[in-house]
């Protein structure tokens, strides 16, 4: 009963809620672009910055991980019931197929059903070879541990997990605190944050990577749907086979999956891709249509640094420079100086927090 | 220079990946007409190898970030989409057979993620994806002890593990003994991770700093036997032993600290 009663957690706290929590930001997005897979994305990215942008002041207050929870989950829930409640306006409006885009994910599976299957079979083997394989990794003698105590004595960073004396707060990770992430998943499924760590959350952020690529591959290949399917069954054989080094992102995707830094590379990262992307087919010609939509991009800019930040201190700085070079090269290529300003406007938050880290690290 | 390239080196590895990469460079430049592919995928890492390669930003980047992480720049260069992009582009007249041809070279120049040679990968066997000797050893020790914590020092191996699974574990040295640019060694640490293991210098270190159980890697060879020092092994877990020093009366020690 407690493994069943575990199991919806999991479901409720890392599929619906991340849903519900999208439906908000989606709406900055175009209607057709609002898809089950953009609103989860988009719910993710939320409730990640939300976390940060709530954790970084709580543990330097040194409260307890409880308060961190209670205040967390109250304004998730919150994000989540405004959600549901234009979720059940616009279907009543204009259908759940309308609203939610089903048809595409229909046509797009139909037009290729064999790719589609052999990629979502490999999607299913890394997924199930994520629970059943373990790669131990002693980093996680940090960042797990910091989990576990933050989870089972309700303080945030307050220890040293090497051996649990007291210590002063290491401003290099609370201002990443990820791991608090960890143990308030653990906290709210209920169950230990290693278990969370290690098993459960790589069975969701495998999933939400590829996603983040097919965003890409519908951008590349707009009217090619056989295209899409091949190039994220490549996506996969690149995953695969790119354990060439202990370094690369694509080792660092399924070995060390939980870890903040592999968010960085893996979700994170090509996230800033995507959305820039978005940013720059929407600035390529010198009238831009929809001026209001290409706002909610900056947003989701905004708040996949925030994810950034919360995953890895190194974020704040790589996620600054890609975005700054991509912002340069947009400005110039697409004639419209405004962009980099405003990508620099969206990295605030990195900007604020790397200033925080060099006055007091 | 030489460092930026043994960095690279060191992150590329058998390089296949950064070879498929920079060949899709040179295809897009040639053949890529959309001006947002252009500008984000080529021209984006172009600017940014470049970038990576630059001496000076190398220097700032070393100076005021640190030195361990250089590597990670090649992270912003998106060499799995730029490979997907143009091998989609190539190979859609013979989509199967390209399939094909895309696995015999990575095979051949990669590196399958679960053929554990450049990382452990292994079957769990337990949920905590843990090594099932450290669970063992600790539900053993849970369950032996009476008192709520545990003083007990690990073989270094084990170091990493024996915190993800139970806080209430206190060791005189943790995981960052292991650390080569570790600040202050651990004698007691020094001891435990020598080939060989002499019981009646690990005897003044459990009575000093607090320890009553050592867990050690049973295929080392012993300079005395632990007998001669008070230490009764009590449990056996894969290729570990576990030993009880029983050279002070910890009952007494522990209902001393307790009413402190």
């Amino acid at each position: 009963m407690e493994l069943f009663q575990q199991i919806l957690n999991s479901i409720f706290w890392l599929v619906i809620m991340p849903f519900l929590c999208g439906i908000l930001p989606a709406q900055m997005i175009e209607r057709k672009q609002k898809t089950v897979g953009t609103i989860y994305l988009a719910g993710w990215g939320i409730m990640a910055a939300l976390f940060q942008l709530l954790a970084v002041p709580f543990v330097l207050h040194k409260e307890t991980l409880t308060k961190l929870v209670t205040w967390y989950s109250g304004i998730i829930y919150a994000v989540a019931v405004l959600g549901l409640i234009f979720l059940l306006v616009g279907i009543l409006r204009w259908g759940l197929d309308e609203m939610l885009n089903l048809r595409s994910w229909y046509l797009m599976i139909k037009e290729d059903a064999p790719a589609w299957i052999l990629f979502a079979a490999l999607l299913l083997f890394q997924v199930i070879m994520s629970v059943i394989m373990m790669t131990p990794d002693a980093d996680d003698a940090y960042y797990v541990v910091q989990a576990v105590i933050a989870d089972q004595m309700d303080s945030m960073y307050k220890f040293n997990p090497y051996t649990k004396g007291f210590w002063n707060l290491d401003y290099r990770h609370v201002l990443a605190p990820f791991s608090m992430m960890i143990a308030f998943f653990a906290r709210v499924v209920g169950v230990h944050a290693t278990i969370m760590a290690h098993t459960i959350l790589p069975v969701v952020l495998i999933p939400i990577t590829y996603l983040i690529y097919y965003k890409i591959a519908i951008l590349l290949f707009p009217e090619e749907k056989k295209k899409q399917s091949t190039f994220m069954i490549l996506i996969v054989a690149v995953q695969l086979f790119g354990n060439t080094s202990l370094y690369t992102n694509e080792t660092f995707f399924l070995t060390r999956t939980w870890q903040g830094k592999s968010i960085l590379a893996n979700v994170a990262i090509p996230a800033v891709f995507w959305i820039m992307f978005e940013i720059s087919r929407r600035t390529e010609k010198k009238e831009i249509a929809r001026v209001s939509q290409l706002v909610g991009w900056f947003v989701m800019l905004l708040v996949t640094n925030l994810l950034g930040s919360l995953v890895s201190s190194l974020g704040l700085l790589l996620l600054s420079i890609l975005e700054g070079v991509l912002g340069l090269l947009m400005s110039i290529r697409n004639r419209h100086w405004w962009i980099l300003p405003m990508t620099l406007v969206v990295m605030l938050p990195n900007i604020i927090y790397m200033m925080l880290y060099y006055f007091n690290g | 220079m030489s460092e930026i390239f043994r960095l690279y080196s060191q992150y590329t590895g058998t390089g296949i990946l950064m070879v498929l990469f920079f060949t899709t460079l040179v295809v897009m430049t040639l053949n890529e007409k959309n001006q947002s592919t252009r500008t984000i995928f080529l021209y984006g890492s172009i600017f940014i190898s470049v970038l990576i390669f630059f001496p000076p930003f190398y220097y700032l980047y070393n100076h005021y970030v640190d030195s361990y992480t250089y590597w990670r720049m090649w992270w912003l260069i998106p060499t799995g989409i730029g490979f997907a992009y143009v091998g989609t582009q190539l190979m859609q007249k013979h989509r199967w057979s390209g399939f094909l041809l895309v696995i015999v070279i990575l095979m051949l120049g990669g590196e399958w993620v679960y053929s554990g040679s450049l990382k452990e990968v292994s079957v769990a066997t337990n949920f905590y994806q843990l090594p099932q000797e450290v669970v063992d050893t600790v539900d053993f020790l849970d369950e032996y002890e009476d008192n709520p914590f545990i003083y007990a020092a690990f073989s270094p191996e084990l170091l990493p593990y024996v915190k993800q699974y139970n806080i209430d574990v206190h060791m005189p040295y943790g995981r960052d003994m292991m650390d080569p640019n570790a600040m202050q060694q651990s004698e007691f640490f020094l001891l435990m991770a020598a080939d060989t293991l002499d019981f009646s210098a690990l005897e003044q270190h459990c009575l000093t700093e607090l320890t009553r159980y050592l867990v050690v890697d049973n295929t080392k060879a012993f300079a005395t036997e632990p007998e001669d020092y008070n230490f009764e092994k009590i449990a056996s877990f894969g290729n570990y032993d576990i030993y009880d020093y029983t050279g002070r009366d910890w009952v007494a020690w522990f209902e001393r600290i307790n009413n402190q």
